[in-house]
């Protein structure tokens, strides 16, 4: 095995090693660049619902807040500039048990309730996102 | 030049080791689309050590031929032609090969710079990556949270650029002395 790796790297050349050389470079920049970026701490919440009704709520305030879905109330808890469901009338409760979220850009949603709460922050760049 | 049923259509070598060369790439590609994904975005591309195996055997020309025939053949088997898919297929290639034209020229220029096997590879793989997921990211999905996904992508493209670029190393002296 050590032999096999040795006669590998006895046929590398200078532009290789400078390849992987600038490969990690370029990684890190990456690492630096998008993991910083994006994990800044939100500053308000998005908020749609049933019939397409939009609500913008600030994470700075601790509250809870009830929201109509589909398939009935769900709730919503915030508190230090982070927000969860509290509760919801789906099945699954899968929307509870994504727990908290707090950076921009991330996204907590009820599905069968038709609710998503989408956080946002200075680096938010788009007003509205379609899939 | 008059095109009757008697014609025969010419064939020279270079293009029967094209066919050879791409239905090969094409094999590994197709089994290939067979794995499991861990998470979306990912696949080896281990389609592509064909690609840099017959660069640094039968050069650019005809690794150019290789890929953008996978390429088409691919999608038009995998019933993935014309869709998203074939888009970032597409434009990952054609961004790998044309920075593989640039660093196969370039090392003409400055010849004790000139990258083996696994320069050529994981040089391939970050371009392939970086304009794909740039493609993603301003055609289809845009996304803020899918910018996160990056550095994992480029490092797992790195870590199979360089296993690709290995396989090749292994295979290239064995292709010499059959020749």
């Amino acid at each position: 095995m050590i032999v096999v790796a040795k006669t590998f790297i006895n046929q590398m050349t200078k532009g290789d090693v400078f390849v992987l050389a600038m490969a990690l470079v370029f990684l890190v920049i990456l690492y630096v660049v998008f993991w910083r970026v994006a994990s800044h701490a939100g500053e308000y919440i998005h908020i749609v619902a049933k019939g397409g009704a939009v609500e913008k709520l600030s994470l700075l305030q601790n509250r809870e807040v009830t929201i109509e879905g589909q398939l009935g109330n769900s709730r919503l808890q915030i508190e230090g500039g982070r927000v969860r469901f509290l509760s919801s009338p789906c099945e699954n409760k899968l929307c509870i048990h994504q727990g908290w979220a707090s950076l921009s850009g991330e996204l907590i949603a009820c599905l069968p309730n038709r609710i998503s709460v989408s956080i946002e922050g200075q680096n938010s760049h788009f007003d509205t996102v379609n899939f | 030049m008059n095109i009757t049923a008697n014609t025969v259509v010419r064939t020279t070598r270079d293009d029967h080791m094209i066919a050879w060369l791409t239905a090969l790439a094409i094999s590994i590609h197709l089994l290939e689309s067979a794995l499991p994904s861990p998470f979306p975005g990912f696949k080896p591309g281990l389609a592509n050590i064909v690609t840099i195996i017959v660069l640094c055997q039968y050069g650019l020309k005809m690794a150019i031929w290789v890929t953008l025939l996978r390429v088409l053949i691919g999608s038009l088997l995998l019933g993935t032609f014309m869709s998203p898919t074939f888009i970032l297929s597409l434009s990952g290639a054609v961004a790998t090969l044309l920075m593989l034209t640039l660093a196969s020229s370039l090392s003409q220029v400055f010849p004790a710079w000139a990258p083996g096997a696994i320069g050529y590879s994981v040089m391939g793989a970050m371009t392939h990556i970086s304009v794909q997921f740039y493609v993603a990211y301003s055609l289809f999905i845009q996304h803020e949270a899918l910018l996160t996904l990056l550095p994992i992508l480029a490092t797992t493209s790195l870590i199979f650029g360089a296993i690709s670029g290995i396989v090749a190393m292994a295979v290239l002296p064995e292709l010499e002395a059959r020749r």
